[in-house]
């Protein structure tokens, strides 16, 4: 930090407009116990010339004096965007499009054609051919919605209420894929960076996929579990309408089991103890998780900003919705979740971080993870950054007013060094237990109880690899014996091998299969820009699908 | 009487218009807050001035004193113009929008709103500008539509 | 079996001296203040002063105690032996360099005393305990030097305050305003108990201590004050811990003198 004239990104996006010198800034600024006050030099930047220019400014009542008002709190700032909102716009009960980011991902499934393709060839005698591959896409497309395509007198579903239900598919195959009507393909050489995409398709292989999903409508009316039956039955009715089948006969089966059984949910099965069916999100691998944010596939030269959508995601999907709604019942834990995807103060700390391992190291994956002395180092310094930075300005330490935010944050920041250092998410992990012991030591507080739980005793199971003891990073998930009880860590866990794999220059951290899904540009919620989202979700600006409007008197 | 919603004191913008955020090394007494809202009252080109604080509640709002008036010193009426107002907060911060058209206007108001804190506020305090505050209603501003 | 000497806590600046400091017992702290014990009653508020202490049994003597070798080996406290009901004080530490922080708190309860029970959070830290035990150890808690009038508070709810700037007269900012600044006296003085009850009587706990004091009294490591890392051995002490329990789960096999 010394010497250089580093912005601090919570700084910089309070004045995204009009900047101060970062250097007045960094000695004089918000210093607890330096009194003196720095002379603003203002520089008016372009784009404040033209909003000055362009506004239409509502005037105030000239009678009353100069409107006063007093709050508690500021608006929270969407990091990496310029949409502020209030803490009530970001409690997932609120905002719509943190309902949709989890309706999205509860109504996918991926489900593999070259099953039942086999059995329609080898069993059925019957040719699969591109032309009967897209008639079977036409007809699915109709009956995942909820359209009736066997039987005569079935009941339909409002395409009002399902418009968001279809199926397409992808694959690494070029040829195959360039014979599928594209209106039913995810394109991986459209959508991805030519590297990106090459690494994809050899993850992927030849194999047909179909990424469907099922109505919003029905995740919600029903629960997670329902989505691949619901998936299932509709495939097996457009096998049997596509390639003219009886609908009695045994093969038909085939579909069916292949569809509910050889298929991806994006939750693993959990535990009886959490009493949930399959497919909720405590059973999501933080691997498949990071798979279906989509930032490095949009923005592939910000591995920062991927792993900080990855974190924005996981706060609203794990720590809002699973741990808040889910597990703890009640009114949510918006504000303790939404300090690491808010006032770009995590983001401050892994931008640092990042300049920091490119200084030290080179770049990204140059330290040997074998070398845990330096890896200690590492973890020491960006810690020491993080928290220094609540030490200096006040502003921070009111914002992250509680410890369990601090704690969170600079885990995470120091979590995310780790990883991008050496490209292994379970050395980030490393650090992130670190993080909370030298926090706890350096400050004497930490968060609430919980995190004398979790935090630790942490550092004993971050490296652990038996089944009974531990799991790789990518593979563990919210509900990893410690991590199913402590809400504000989920989000953090996210970023970590998110990190790791961006910063290996990865195409995907745990599925390929998930990663493709998930930048169909069909679904409701865009992974590539998650605070974007919420931000527009509390701003009213975000339609999410499933709505019943229809289908009400209005 | 300046009521004390969390709303803007004057309608969003719709746009980012300049801020100066004055944050204070101390939390600041009524009197204080008063001494400050006065000095900045008279200068030109402030569109609305908004505080933050922590709140100081009316009435003890948990606890076996439940119910009881908290009767906390810096929760009083102040005057700021010959206007009365409510203060509920002890002040950490104000946000003054401004309704400038150039650097050179906003470098002028800038400074006339850095005097008049240096003369209010002895305990000091820091100057940035930028955006800080909401320009756009969000959904909590639909409540009860 | 070598007596083991119980070194407490490593480090060679001021926090780590204040931690070693509060955790030995031998040591006895300073006492800046005398509030009397009937104020310290009025300041916790589960009883007025003079009243009889509230039972929840008789009198462990006059029980019939299960035949039990573990209550053998232990001897009660006195709130236990006449069967009081376990009560609760509160203290909110600045961040502001207050003398001591939650951490601190429990690691000296849990070394200094006996029969209690503590609950540490970033914000406040609690020590529930027998009523008329609690009361002595909330007495020197109070007077001794891990308290100061403005940094610390005594509160049994609402909090919050722990991470604000102070006010203008340097106090750690309570919502709910249960001590006040005496400007002629220059002293702190409370006027509601921990949970803000108007108490009939005002309770004077004493002056400040100035910032140059608190900075050399605290057990906060601060960027601005003592950094942590400008102590090597505490900074090797937690690196340390996270070391040997990440190789304790990995491969405690491969330990080798660490």
């Amino acid at each position: 930090m010394a010497g250089k004239a580093k912005e601090k990104l919570f700084m910089e996006a309070c004045k995204k407009k009009f900047k101060e010198d970062p250097t007045d800034m960094e000695t004089k600024y918000y210093c607890y116990g330096g009194w003196k006050q720095s002379k603003s030099k203002v520089e008016f930047q372009k784009s404040a010339d033209a909003i000055a220019k362009k506004r239409g400014v509502p005037m105030m009542n000239e009678d009353i004096g100069v409107p006063l008002g007093q709050r508690l709190m500021m608006p929270y700032q969407l990091s990496h965007t310029d949409i502020y909102v209030e803490a009530d716009d970001l409690h997932c009960i609120n905002n719509p499009a943190i309902q949709q980011a989890w309706d999205d991902i509860r109504r996918t499934i991926l489900v593999g054609l070259d099953s039942p393709h086999a059995t329609i060839e080898k069993r059925l005698g019957k040719e699969v051919t591109p032309e009967t591959i897209n008639t079977y896409l036409e007809s699915v497309n109709h009956t995942m919605p909820g359209g009736a395509i066997v039987q005569e007198h079935m009941a339909e579903c409002n395409p009002a209420l399902v418009a968001d239900s279809y199926v397409k598919v992808f694959s690494g195959d070029d040829e195959l894929i360039d014979e599928i009507d594209p209106r039913f393909v995810i394109d991986i050489n459209k959508l991805f960076p030519k590297e990106q995409a090459k690494q994809l398709k050899q993850a992927i292989g030849k194999t047909l996929t179909q990424a469907v999903r099922v109505p919003t409508m029905v995740g919600r009316l029903m629960d997670g579990a329902t989505v691949s039956r619901h998936a299932a039955m509709q495939i097996s009715m457009a096998f049997i309408s596509a390639y003219k089948l009886a609908a009695g006969e045994a093969a038909i089966a085939d579909f069916a089991y292949a569809a509910k059984h050889q298929s991806i949910n994006m939750g693993t099965m959990m535990p009886a103890r959490r009493a949930r069916g399959p497919n909720e999100p405590g059973g999501i691998p933080f691997g498949f998780f990071a798979d279906m944010v989509q930032s490095d596939r949009v923005y592939p030269d910000d591995p920062g900003r991927a792993v900080l959508e990855t974190v924005g995601l996981g706060a609203a999907v794990f720590d809002q919705i699973y741990l808040g709604g889910y597990m703890s019942g009640g009114v949510g834990f918006t504000q303790y979740a939404s300090a690491t995807y808010t006032d770009n103060i995590l983001e401050d700390y892994v931008y640092h971080a990042i300049d920091t391992i490119k200084d030290k190291y080179g770049g990204f994956c140059k330290l040997d993870p074998k070398n845990y002395d330096e890896l200690l180092k590492l973890g020491d310094d960006i810690n020491s950054y993080a928290l220094e930075m609540y030490e200096r300005y006040p502003a921070v330490m009111e914002t992250h007013f509680g410890g369990s935010q601090r704690a969170t944050v600079a885990a995470a920041a120091t979590g995310v060094a780790g990883a991008m250092a050496t490209g292994i998410a379970d050395c980030g992990l490393n650090c992130w237990y670190l993080s909370m012991l030298q926090h706890k030591e350096r400050t004497g507080r930490l968060g609430f109880y919980g995190f004398d739980l979790q935090d630790q005793c942490g550092s004993a199971n971050s490296f652990a690899y038996r089944s009974d003891e531990g799991l790789p990073m990518e593979v563990r998930g919210p509900n990893y014996p410690n991590y199913a009880m402590n809400v504000g860590h989920l989000s953090g866990y996210s970023g970590i091998p998110k990190a790791a794999h961006v910063a290996r220059g990865d195409a995907f951290t745990a599925n390929p299969f998930i990663r493709v899904a998930f930048a169909d540009p069909s679904l409701v919620f865009d992974f590539a820009n998650v605070t974007k989202e919420i931000g527009r979700g509390g701003l009213r600006e975000f339609v999410p699908a499933g709505e019943r409007t229809a289908v009400i008197k209005g | 009487m300046i009521s004390m919603s969390g709303k803007p004191a004057a309608d969003y913008a719709g746009i980012p218009l300049p801020e100066v955020e004055i944050f204070s090394n101390n939390m600041l007494g009524a009197d204080t807050t008063e001494k400050v809202l006065n000095a900045l009252e008279p200068i030109e080109h402030i569109r609305q001035i908004n505080m933050t604080g922590e709140s100081l509640s009316k009435n003890i709002n948990n606890g076996p004193a439940k119910g009881i008036p908290n009767n906390h010193s810096e929760r009083k009426v102040i005057k700021v113009g010959g206007r009365d107002v409510e203060l509920c907060y002890l002040v950490g911060a104000f946000y003054i929008e401004l309704d400038v058209e150039d650097e050179e206007m906003l470098n002028a108001v800038v400074a006339q709103i850095t005097e008049a804190c240096e003369a209010t506020m002895p305990m000091g305090f820091s100057v940035n500008i930028g955006r800080f505050s909401k320009f756009r209603k969000s959904l909590r501003d639909y409540r009860g539509e | 079996m070598v007596a083991y000497k119980r070194q407490f806590y490593p480090g060679t600046t001021s926090p780590a001296k204040n931690r070693r400091r509060y955790m030995d017992p031998k040591i006895n702290l300073k006492k800046l203040r005398d509030v009397s014990m009937d104020d310290v009653v009025r300041l916790m508020g589960h009883r007025n002063p003079g009243e009889a202490y509230k039972s929840i049994h008789p009198p462990i003597e006059e029980g019939k105690e299960p035949d039990c070798p573990i209550r053998k080996l232990v001897t009660p406290i006195d709130g236990a032996k006449h069967g009081d009901r376990v009560r609760y004080i509160q203290f909110t530490d600045s961040v502001y360099f207050a003398p001591i922080s939650p951490y601190q708190r429990a690691w000296m309860y849990l070394s200094r005393y006996r029969g209690l029970d503590t609950g540490t959070l970033s914000g406040r830290q609690i020590i529930e305990m027998r009523e008329r035990d609690l009361e002595k150890l909330a007495k020197e808690l109070i007077d001794d030097e891990t308290f100061d009038p403005a940094l610390t508070g005594i509160r049994g709810a609402t909090v919050h305050g722990h991470a604000c700037r102070l006010d203008e007269h340097g106090l750690m900012f309570d919502a709910w305003q249960r001590y006040v600044w005496d400007a002629d006296k220059k002293e702190v003085v409370y006027v509601k108990d921990q949970v803000a009850i108007p108490l009939d009587r005002k309770i004077y706990v004493g002056k400040p201590a100035s910032m140059s004091d608190l900075k050399k009294r605290t057990t906060i490591f601060r960027a601005d004050g003592v950094d942590m890392r400008d102590d090597k051995e505490v900074t090797m002490y937690g690196l340390r811990i996270h070391k040997l329990r990440t190789l304790g789960g990995f491969q405690p096999f491969k330990f080798k003198g660490e």
